[in-house]
C-alpha cells in the first residue's frame, strides 16, 4: 500500500487506483469484449445509455462505452509521450544550462525566458494547421509530429526547475570534491547530480501531465489535434458539440467523455500536490 | 522610470519580431501550399495564383514585404476570403473578443479576491473548504465541459438563455461566466494563500493586539500585499483567458478574433492565421507591460530599483 507521509486522507491512494485502472483499461481495450468503435449502425442511433448500449450511442448509432475505451488509448499515448518529450527536452536544456559556465546559463535561460514570453499555444496551432493535410500527415506521421508538438509547449518549467536545483547541487562539497579529484563535469552532471534531482523531476512530470492531457483535449476539441478515423476524449467532445441543439439533447455524449477526462484530471493533480507536498521538506509540517 | 519602460518596450518589440519570423518560416517550410487541398489547379491557373499573391517571388523578399507590409497594418488579402483583407477581418472581431475577455477578468478577479478573501477569514472551516475544492475542481476542468454542462443545463433544460450566439445582452451571460472560471480559481487560491501567509506576519500581528478586527487587519493590513502575486501572475491569466476564448467562442458561436483564428487554421488560410498569431502576442507583451507597472505601483519596495 502506498503511504503519504503528509496525509492520512484516502483520496491520493484512490486517485492512483482511478489512474492504475484507466492505464489498465486503456491497454487491454483490444482484447475487452465490447463493441467496435467504428461500426456505424444508423439504426441504433441516438440511443440514450442503458438497453443495450452502457453509454448510449453517438449519431451514427456507434457505441459510445467502447468509442470513450479506445479514445482512452490516444488521449493518454498522447499525454505519455508529451510529458516524455518535455521530460527528455527540459531535464537537458536545465542541466546543461545549470552546470555549465555563467554565460552559457545565461543564454540558455534567455531562449526560456523568451519562450515563456510568447503564446506558445497559437504558434503550436500554426503549426499543427501548417502540417495538417501536408505530406506528413499522409505518411501517417501526424500523430507523430502531434506528440512531440504537445511535448514542447510544457518543457520550459521543467527546464526552469532542473536548471535551479543543478545550479544548488553543483555548489555542494561533494560536487565540488568530484571536481578536485578530475572527475569530467559531464559526469558530475549525469552520474552524481541527475539522480538527486530524481524526486523534484517526478513531481514535475506528474505535474506536467494533466496540462498535456488538458492541452490534447483542447486541440482535438477545436479539430486542430487527433484527426478523424482515430478517436481521444477530445475528438468525442467535439463531436458531441457538432450535434448539441434542442431537438436532440444526446446529454450523454457531451457527459461521459466529459466526466473520464475530468476525473482523470482531477486524480492527476490531486497526486501531484500529494507527491510534491511529501517530497517538499519546507511543505511538510 | 522611463528608461525601465523604453527597455521593456524594446524586449517587447523583439519578441513580436522573433514570434513573426517563427511564424513566417513555419509556413514557408512546410510542404505544399495553402491552395493544394482544393482539386488539381491546371499550372498556369495555379502560377497565376501564386503571382498574385506574391508566392512566386524569392523567400527573403517576401519576408521584407510582409513585415513592411504589416508594420503598415496593411497585411493584405486572406487567402480564403479573398474579398476581405486581414486587418479588416481581424478588426471586426477583436472589439468582440476583447469584451468577453475583458468581462471575464474583470468578474473573474473580483470573485476570486471576494472567494479568497471570506476563505482566509477563518482557515480550516467549511466556508474554507467549500472554496478550495470548487477552486482546484475549476482549476483542472476543461471549459468545453464547463461549458457544455451549462449549456445543456440553462439552454436546454430550463430555456432560459439563448445556447449561442452575439446579438443580445443574455447572449454574453454564458460566455462570460464560464470564461471568468479558470481565473477567478486561480485569483481565489492566490489571494487564499496570500492573505494566509500575510496574517503570520508581525505587522498583522500587532495590528491584531492592538484590538483591530481581524475582517479588517485582513481587508486594510494584509490584502494589498497579497494581492503581488495576483498582478504577477496577470500575464499567465490573459494568456489562459485567450486560449479560452478560442473553445468559448467555437461553442458558443460568437465571431471574435478566436473563431476567425480557427478557421484559418483549419482551411490554411496563412496571412490570417500569422495576423491572429501577432495580434495576440501584442496583447500578451501589453498585458506583461500592465502587470508590470500594476507591481510597481502596488509594491513600493520595486520603485527603488527602477529608478
Amino acid at each position: 500500500m502506498i503511504r503519504f507521509r503528509t496525509t492520512r486522507s484516502p483520496i491520493p491512494t484512490l486517485c492512483i487506483c482511478w489512474l492504475l485502472l484507466t492505464l489498465l483499461v486503456a491497454l487491454i481495450t483490444p482484447i475487452l469484449p465490447v463493441a467496435s468503435p467504428d461500426t456505424a449502425a444508423p439504426e441504433r442511433a441516438w440511443s440514450a445509455p442503458g438497453d443495450g448500449h452502457l453509454l448510449g450511442t453517438d449519431a451514427l448509432g456507434r457505441d459510445l462505452f467502447s468509442r470513450i475505451l479506445w479514445g482512452s488509448r490516444i488521449s493518454l499515448a498522447c499525454a505519455a509521450a508529451g510529458a516524455f518529450t518535455a521530460l527528455i527536452f527540459g531535464v537537458s536544456w536545465g542541466l546543461l544550462a545549470g552546470g555549465g559556465t555563467a554565460r552559457r546559463d545565461n543564454w540558455m535561460m534567455r531562449v526560456v525566458d523568451l519562450l515563456d514570453s510568447v503564446p506558445v499555444v497559437f504558434l503550436v496551432i500554426l503549426l499543427a494547421s501548417v502540417a495538417r493535410g501536408s505530406a506528413w500527415q499522409h505518411a501517417g506521421g501526424g500523430l507523430a509530429l502531434f506528440f512531440v508538438v504537445l511535448g514542447i509547449v510544457y518543457w520550459t518549467p521543467m527546464a526552469r526547475v532542473v536548471r535551479g536545483e543543478t545550479r544548488a547541487l553543483a555548489r555542494r562539497e561533494w560536487a565540488v570534491a568530484a571536481t578536485a579529484l578530475g572527475t569530467p563535469s559531464s559526469r558530475i552532471l549525469w552520474r552524481q547530480i541527475l539522480p538527486n534531482l530524481i524526486p523534484t523531476i517526478l513531481v514535475t512530470v506528474t505535474l506536467i501531465i494533466p496540462r498535456v492531457l488538458l492541452f490534447e483535449a483542447f486541440l482535438s476539441f477545436l479539430g486542430l489535434g487527433v484527426q478523424a478515423p482515430e478517436v481521444s476524449w477530445g475528438t468525442l467532445a467535439r463531436d458531441a458539440f457538432e450535434v448539441l441543439n434542442p431537438v436532440h439533447t444526446a446529454w450523454w455524449m457531451v457527459a461521459f467523455p466529459s466526466i473520464a477526462l475530468a476525473l482523470t484530471l482531477l486524480a492527476l493533480n490531486i497526486l501531484g500536490d500529494a507527491l510534491r507536498s511529501d517530497l517538499d521538506p519546507k511543505l511538510r509540517r | 522610470m522611463s528608461r525601465l519602460l523604453l527597455k521593456r518596450l524594446g524586449a517587447s518589440l523583439v519578441t513580436i519580431w522573433a514570434v513573426f519570423t517563427i511564424s513566417f518560416f513555419i509556413i514557408r517550410a512546410a510542404p505544399g501550399g495553402p491552395f493544394d487541398a482544393d482539386r488539381d489547379p491546371p499550372p498556369d491557373v495555379k502560377r497565376a495564383i501564386e503571382e498574385r499573391y506574391d508566392l512566386d517571388a524569392p523567400l527573403w523578399s517576401q519576408y521584407l514585404a510582409q513585415i513592411q507590409g504589416w508594420m503598415m497594418l496593411d497585411p493584405g488579402p486572406s487567402l480564403r476570403q479573398p474579398d476581405h483583407d486581414v486587418a479588416s477581418i481581424l478588426s471586426a472581431g477583436l472589439p468582440i473578443s476583447l469584451t468577453i475577455g475583458g468581462l471575464a477578468l474583470l468578474l473573474g478577479t473580483a470573485v476570486g479576491i471576494f472567494l479568497g478573501l471570506i476563505a482566509a477569514l477563518r482557515v480550516g472551516g467549511w466556508l474554507d473548504h467549500l472554496v478550495v475544492v470548487i477552486a482546484s475542481v475549476g482549476i483542472s476542468l476543461p471549459l468545453y465541459v464547463i461549458a457544455g454542462m451549462l449549456v445543456l443545463a440553462v439552454s436546454f433544460g430550463l430555456g432560459w438563455l439563448p445556447p449561442a450566439g452575439w446579438e443580445s445582452v443574455p447572449s454574453l451571460i454564458m460566455p462570460v461566466l464560464c470564461l471568468a472560471l479558470a481565473p477567478a480559481a486561480q485569483a481565489a487560491r492566490l489571494v487564499r494563500s496570500g492573505l494566509i501567509e500575510m496574517s503570520s506576519e508581525e505587522f498583522a500581528r500587532t495590528a491584531r493586539a492592538k484590538g483591530i478586527s481581524p475582517f479588517r487587519v485582513l481587508f486594510r493590513h494584509c490584502l494589498r500585499p497579497a494581492l503581488i502575486p495576483l498582478v504577477a501572475t496577470l500575464g499567465p491569466t490573459a494568456a489562459a483567458l485567450l486560449t479560452g476564448s478560442l473553445v468559448i467562442e467555437q461553442i458558443f458561436a460568437i465571431p471574435g478574433v478566436g473563431m476567425h483564428f480557427i478557421q484559418g487554421a483549419l482551411n490554411r488560410d496563412y496571412p490570417l492565421v500569422l495576423g491572429a498569431v501577432l495580434l495576440y502576442t501584442v496583447l500578451l507583451q501589453l498585458m506583461t507591460l500592465l502587470a508590470d507597472l500594476m507591481l510597481l505601483s502596488l509594491d513600493p519596495r520595486l520603485r527603488g530599483d527602477a529608478a
